[in-house]
């Protein structure tokens, strides 16, 4: 499957050495606590471009710029982990996260997935996780920008989808991003 | 589905192995974590379905002894329980007995 993914990066450092140099990593930093969502990795939205922007603005204080690529990633690769689309990937997830009940009742309770996806990847043999590209939504999507629309309208709490939801791929590895089409500006602000 | 059975062998071979120090690890990253994960999430679904709003018996406790089943249904060609149960139709000789409808269709009638 083809994907359109936005970068947002900041604009210092000057246009050259980052189009010589994009995407670049979000890491863990204990002094500002910034903790990557999907663990360490290359960030991007999935065709999100406006998004994209709102996340330089608050970021980067409204000096960056955003990178368009187009990726292609096979259903059957291994290395993917689709937590969006593909049910059985979820359930196989949940139930991996469900093997650390057999040793406590608590089992990952409680602790943060960006956490939790470290440490399966550095402390354990590779095949445990294997993924190197995850794909997950951010429902922190209030109604006006998710385009919350309710399926019929009936009942107390009436069923709904968002029609604008705020996707994420997060990369492992710079050198293995399966690009189609390489990084190009397609915003300055 | 072969990755993740793989990986679900492999990690609880290691958790297994590794037992004590794998609950450090998780007792340390719980306290570092804001907290609300997939638990909160089951959690919250399991409260959205209330049985308060199911229509059922009373539950009810009663002296049983298995002599007193025997006898009760040497007199009245039934059991104790299907004494109480009974509803009044059954009495009547001539009754159409219902469409089996599958235990699991009970389910399906409350989350419809």
């Amino acid at each position: 499957m083809e994907f359109t993914l936005h970068h947002t990066c900041s604009s210092a450092g000057g246009e050259y050495y980052i189009t010589q140099n994009i995407p670049f990593l979000s890491k863990y930093n204990s002094e500002d606590k910034k903790k990557p969502y999907l663990g360490e990795g290359y960030y991007f939205w999935d065709y999100n471009l406006e998004y994209a922007k709102v996340w330089g603005e608050s970021h980067y204080s409204n000096k960056f710029l955003i990178f368009e690529c187009e990726v292609s990633i096979n259903d059957d690769n291994e290395t993917y982990l689709d937590l969006v689309g593909n049910r059985k990937h979820l359930v196989g997830f949940v139930n991996l996260l469900m093997e650390f009940n057999l040793i406590h009742d608590e089992g990952t309770k409680g602790i943060d997935l960006c956490y939790i996806i470290e440490y399966l990847r550095k402390n354990f043999p590779p095949e445990v996780f294997p993924f190197e590209i995850i794909r997950a939504v951010d429902y922190k999507n209030d109604e006006k920008a998710g385009i919350k629309i309710v399926f019929t309208g009936k009942g107390i709490e009436p069923s709904f989808t968002i029609l604008n939801p705020r996707i994420i791929f997060s990369f492992k590895n710079k050198d293995e991003i399966p690009y189609k089409l390489k990084p190009f500006i397609t915003f300055a602000s | 589905m072969e990755v993740f059975e793989k990986a679900r062998l492999v990690l609880r071979e290691h958790l297994l192995k590794n037992k004590e120090r794998v609950l450090a690890d998780l007792e340390q990253m719980r306290e570092k974590s804001v907290g609300n994960d997939i638990y909160s999430y089951i959690e919250y679904v399991a409260n959205s379905f209330s049985f308060e709003s199911v229509t059922a018996f009373k539950e009810f406790s009663t002296n049983y002894t298995f002599e007193s089943e025997i006898k009760a249904y040497l007199i009245t060609g039934m059991t104790n329980e299907e004494a109480i149960f009974l509803p009044p139709e059954k009495s009547k000789k001539d009754i159409k007995k219902d469409s089996e409808v599958p235990s699991e269709s009970f389910f399906f009638n409350i989350i419809a």
